[in-house]
């Protein structure tokens, strides 16, 4: 079974979305992140259903799940998301 | 104002000190440098003068460095509440020391208000921001417009308002450096400078009177429609290009004053900004052109 992912509920991450980019707050660190499509989709999908494999991200999306995987990697090191 | 505001700004009323309301804020004023007296009376002619009642936002003064230096290149500091925030510079540039002081002071105190480093100008409602890196043409663009009648709200700081996201005005003097001092007084003869400073950390250095129409509507606010990133370049023809939001917002954070203190208060209110507001890239050599582009950007 493919681990599980949910938003960092510590980071309380706020986002916005322009043309294919994501504007993100981590007000934990107060750090301001712009990241490129899939990271926008995949913080849309956490937040909507809680928690989530890659594959169930991967469900209904324009990405293979083997594209998410490097995504959910750097937001899991930005502290956005967190394994559950 | 009234004259009575100008003809306040002689050496001997500002040796005991004036309060000049500059948008929200009110400055006590103290100095005995004629030139500070001579530039407040130039550039700030149409400014209310406050009485002594109340309460100011800043205390601040321009005065010469006690000393043997008072007399050889006598040098002057500017004192926010008693303290030396900078190094003296040389006396002649103590008009050009105070701007830069009140600027700082609102720059590191402000904090009800978002502050992006941006000029900003409005017209027919719709008020322009106007970022942009040291030579890009930010200044020289400032000052063009208004003077063909763009409503001046700041040609150094965009402050937002965190209550309504509206743009604050703080009309002030434009600061234009080196070869756009001679630019905009060909461009306009009729236009009011103060006295030029020269050799400052800037180069040369002249203010130039804000217009009479950005300072009786100094308390009105405006809703931002375009943000423009201007930049100088000999020969090429002028263009206006989408920006990317995502990046403007990243450069309004980067180059803001006070982003990362206001934290999550300073996220939203940039996004909504971005939200608001159409993202170019502009890019001109001429002025006129340049002004006929920003015309059509507000019809």
């Amino acid at each position: 079974m493919s681990e599980r992912w949910t938003l960092n509920a510590q980071a309380d991450v706020s986002c916005r979305h322009w043309d294919g980019e994501t504007v993100v707050h981590h007000r934990l660190s107060n750090d301001t992140h712009r990241l490129a499509e899939p990271a926008g989709w995949v913080l849309d999908r956490l937040a909507a259903a809680g928690a989530l494999d890659v594959n169930e991200i991967a469900a209904d999306s324009p990405y293979a799940a083997a594209d998410l995987t490097p995504a959910l990697d750097a937001l899991s090191q930005l502290g956005l998301i967190a394994r559950c | 104002m009234s004259p009575a505001a100008a003809a306040a700004a002689t050496p001997q009323h500002l040796r005991r000190g004036l309060t000049l309301q500059t948008g929200p804020f009110r400055f006590r004023i103290q100095s005995a440098e004629p030139g500070v007296a001579r530039g407040l009376a130039t550039l700030y002619a149409g400014f209310p003068l406050g009485g002594d009642e109340g309460l100011r936002d800043f205390h601040v003064s321009v005065d010469r460095v006690p000393g043997p230096r008072r007399w050889l290149r006598p040098q002057i500091e500017f004192l926010h509440d008693g303290q030396a925030p900078f190094k003296p510079l040389p006396a002649d540039q103590a008009f050009a020391m105070l701007e830069w002081g009140m600027n700082w002071c609102i720059a590191t105190r402000a904090h009800h208000y978002l502050l992006l480093h941006a000029a900003v100008l409005e017209r027919n409602g719709q008020a322009v921001i106007l970022p942009g890196e040291p030579g890009a043409g930010k200044s020289t663009l400032t000052a063009a417009l208004m003077l063909c009648g763009w409503r001046l709200l700041s040609d150094e700081m965009t402050m937002i308002d965190r209550d309504d996201g509206l743009i604050v005005p703080l009309a002030r003097p434009v600061s234009l450096k080196n070869r756009s001092i001679d630019i905009i007084r060909a461009f306009d003869p009729s236009a009011v400078f103060g006295e030029v400073a020269h050799d400052t950390h800037k180069g040369t250095v002249s203010h130039l009177r804000p217009s009479t129409d950005s300072v009786h509507r100094m308390d009105e606010k405006a809703r931002a429609a375009h943000i423009v990133f201007p930049r100088w370049k000999a020969d090429a023809p002028t263009s206006l290009r989408p920006r990317p939001k995502a990046d403007a917002f990243m450069h309004n954070a980067s180059h803001a004053f006070n982003y990362s203190l206001l934290g999550r208060l300073g996220f939203e209110l940039n996004a909504a900004l971005i939200d608001d507001c159409d993202c170019w890239d502009f890019e001109y050599s001429q002025l006129d052109d340049a002004l006929r582009a920003f015309e059509e950007l507000v019809r």
